[in-house]
């Protein structure tokens, strides 16, 4: 469910589309054509809810909430890193942190992509999911403070 | 049969297929192009199309045109229009706009139903046979308020308005008819009053839109006003009369700059002309002091497409193709931006005034059962939502999703014993509800009990012309709401005016504020709470303890008053790790009272 190929989850919308779509029962009864709206109207969530890796994560973390015990914890380099940005921002010796530190989030970025890359392969063979429940809130944990951090950096940036 | 119509701000057309191919039905001079004014005479029916319009600088007082403007919308909108256009606004109690003509007014859905009933009796005279029902083109930008207004001028025309369809979709319906235009294409459709841009893929006669964005007060006629207001200057130290202080004046200036406009198309100089009382104002006017003139209306059109792009995940270089749809893409510049904006020469080998029309008639023929294998999929352009504590929107069908589409939501009570709850129904992108579109507000009645207890279940069906409906019911009565939004006056500026930029300018300090709010709910809550266990369950603690958690009630209360969220934040966490074992204790004397009381049998 985390790796579907695009493509082929699109040709199988247009063909059930083609199938439900309230436009294709247009001479059958107000009967049918309710229930085909209802359906056209289910499968377009479904859809919406499968299209993006973004959005097959938001649903399956919604479906296994987070574990009561589970913390998940900030990067702690990153955070450090980006507080004495800040304060040599400050001091005004700016520009060669600036560089170091967006080469920093990028390789974040990169270690972060290939766990996801290995909990997706053992997400798809794992019998049991649920073990890899706390990862994925992990991971997506991470991914959110990364993000959180770039529009944090675009912003010192735009004021300097 | 089902006709295709186009219901422009300037011009209208009616189309059906006929042996696989749209055909257009012609006016009395000949040309598809029904022009959408509309004259009324002294005595007799309303004139449209042709003749109503060569009475807008003579009878400019007894004209009315570019209703489509104002289609949707309510009085304080047309703030920035009154003085400009050559026609009167009459005053009325209902916040509906009204044209004032003579001793009568007339709203914007009636000017929409006379051009309406026009192009069905063209048809029914070309055609020989009686028309009943159309499939109507709205701008895909337009809101449930203007869907609805479109679909309410149809029935008083005495159509039976069988789909709403977005103008760019249709214009794409119509390039797809030939099944050689594939893959993913954007379609940039600018006409006399709307802007829209949408993106859509096209694959097996499915024709999926990806996103849509657009302002629905951007088009040709911004181009005239605008140049009209260059020249005003001008024309005042010449001949020192203000050309928009009456009526004729400005009919006379708007429809010269129109005609300047369309010659500057094909030509690089035109002269213009404007007289009254015996004065006259003579000017060459060149290309580039018109494009000059246009620029800042222009520029208008580069955020949606930005915005577009983005909402459907691609960069300008993935399209395959750019249609131009829309009278105002023949302007060289308009040609030059979309070039610029997509990295690509734009195709327009159909008419971009009749490509509208033509795909309304397909899509027509597709709901008449008569073309198999053709299928359109279309989205809604704005998020819809409704307000919750506080004046903060949760959105609970998001813009560009696929319709027909439903979704539920459940909320709860805030306040205790509360016998009813306010659904106040939003339409737009901003994270508080004034900055949105209010679509429509009712109430449910529901059983007296403490917060947080009622469920209530909030559920929106759009359907697939994108008019929603909204249904309201607490679970544990059963008591049921349900309202079908009504058509109403529009946006406000404000509001319509690239509600989404705005709200995209707007995103930051909406989200501190929807913070706040949310911090100032929780706080307050648990308050609420710790007092009423404290009031229930004070012989469980001791004196120190009871003194430190009302000592934590009062900070959090204090911090209340700063308005500062981390204070708040802050405050609320030392109450709730203060009543931890409190409520630990609460829990287990309520479970030994539970147990000592049930009977074992």
């Amino acid at each position: 469910m985390l790796d579907l190929p695009e493509s082929e989850l699109r040709n199988r919308f247009y063909s059930l589309s083609q199938k439900v779509h309230p436009d294709t029962h247009v001479l059958k009864d107000s009967y049918e054509q309710s229930h085909a709206s209802q359906w056209s109207a289910l499968l377009n969530r479904a859809y919406q809810t499968l299209r993006t890796p973004h959005s097959r994560i938001d649903y399956l973390l919604e479906l296994f909430p987070k574990p009561a015990q589970l913390r998940p914890n900030i990067p702690t380099d990153l955070a450090e890193s980006f507080f004495e940005l800040q304060e040599l921002i400050s001091e005004g010796d700016a520009l060669g942190a600036i560089q170091q530190f967006e080469s920093q989030l990028q390789s974040a970025q990169e270690r972060y992509q290939s766990d996801w890359q290995k909990l997706v392969s053992a997400w798809k063979s794992a019998p049991e999911k649920s073990a890899l429940i706390a990862q994925l809130h992990q991971l997506n944990h991470h991914f959110k403070y990364l993000a959180s951090l770039k529009e944090n950096l675009k912003k010192l940036q735009g004021r300097l | 049969m089902i006709v295709g119509i186009d219901l422009g701000t300037t011009h209208s057309l009616v189309s059906v297929i006929e042996k696989g191919r749209p055909r257009l039905f012609v006016g009395e001079d000949g040309n598809p192009l029904v022009s959408s004014t509309v004259y009324f005479p002294d005595h007799g029916t309303p004139e449209v199309g042709t003749s109503a319009q060569k009475k807008r600088v003579s009878e400019a007082e007894r004209v009315v045109f570019s209703a489509k403007r104002f289609m949707g919308k309510g009085l304080e909108d047309i703030g920035s229009w009154k003085g400009l256009l050559p026609f009167d606004f009459s005053p009325s109690s209902d916040q509906m706009v009204r044209f004032q003509v003579g001793k009568k007014s007339y709203t914007p859905i009636e000017i929409g139903s006379f051009v309406l009933k026009k192009l069905k009796l063209l048809a029914e005279s070309q055609l020989g046979a009686s028309v009943s029902k159309a499939v109507i083109t709205v701008p895909a930008y337009f809101n449930d308020s203007q869907r609805q207004a479109t679909k309410f001028a149809g029935e008083l025309a005495g159509l039976e308005v069988v789909r709403i369809v977005n103008e760019p979709t249709a214009a794409c319906l119509a390039y797809g008819l030939d099944k050689k235009t594939q893959g993913t294409v954007a379609v940039f459709d600018l006409g006399g009053g709307t802007f829209d841009i949408s993106i859509l893929r096209i694959s097996e006669g499915v024709f999926e839109v990806l996103a849509t964005n657009g302002n629905t007060a951007l088009g040709g006629d911004d181009f005239d006003q605008a140049l009209a207001l260059a020249l005003r200057k001008e024309i005042t130290q010449s001949t020192s009369l203000d050309p928009f202080e009456e009526t004729t004046g400005r009919a006379l200036l708007l429809a010269e700059c129109e005609k300047a406009k369309k010659l500057l198309s094909g030509q690089e100089t035109t002269a213009l002309e404007w007289q009254s009382h015996g004065k006259v104002f003579r000017k060459v006017i060149t290309r580039q002091e018109f494009n000059q003139a246009i620029e800042p209306v222009l520029q208008k059109a580069i955020e949606p497409c930005i915005k577009c792009l983005e909402d459907a995940g691609l960069s300008a270089s993935q399209l395959t193709d750019v249609i131009l749809v829309g009278g105002s893409t023949r302007v060289p510049r308009v040609r030059e931006l979309v070039k610029d904006l997509f990295k690509r020469e734009p195709i327009c080998s159909l008419d971009p005034d009749h490509v509208v029309a033509m795909g309304a008639a397909v899509q027509a023929n597709i709901l008449a059962g008569k073309t198999q294998g053709m299928l359109l999929l279309d989205v809604i352009p704005l998020s819809l939502g409704i307000e919750t504590m506080g004046g903060v929107v949760s959105k609970i069908i998001h813009r560009n999703s696929t319709i027909p589409i439903s979704a539920t939501e459940h909320y709860s009570t805030y306040v205790d014993g509360q016998v009813f709850v306010d659904i106040h129904v939003l339409q737009g992108e901003r994270e508080l509800a004034p900055d949105n579109r209010s679509l429509a507000r009712f109430q449910l009645k529901i059983p007296p009990l403490p917060a947080g207890i009622p469920k209530i279940e909030v559920e929106f069906v759009v359907d697939a012309n994108g008019i929603l409906s909204v249904r309201a019911m607490e679970l544990r009565t059963g008591q049921t709401a349900t309202v079908t939004v009504n058509p109403s006056y529009g946006l406000t500026d404000q509001e319509v005016e690239g509600m989404l930029m705005a709200s995209f300018e707007n995103a930051e300090s909406d989200f501190d504020k929807r913070f706040l709010i949310e911090a100032e709910l929780e706080a307050e809550s648990l308050i609420r709470a710790t007092q009423k266990s404290l009031s229930q369950g004070s012989q469980l603690l001791q004196e120190e303890q009871k003194e430190a958690i009302e000592s934590a009630i009062r900070r959090l209360q204090k911090s209340l008053t700063t308005k500062n969220r981390e204070e708040i934040k802050k405050a609320t966490e030392w109450l709730k790790s203060t009543t931890e074992q409190f409520a630990q204790d609460l829990l287990n004397h309520a479970l030994q009272n539970a147990l000592n009381n049930k009977e074992i049998t």
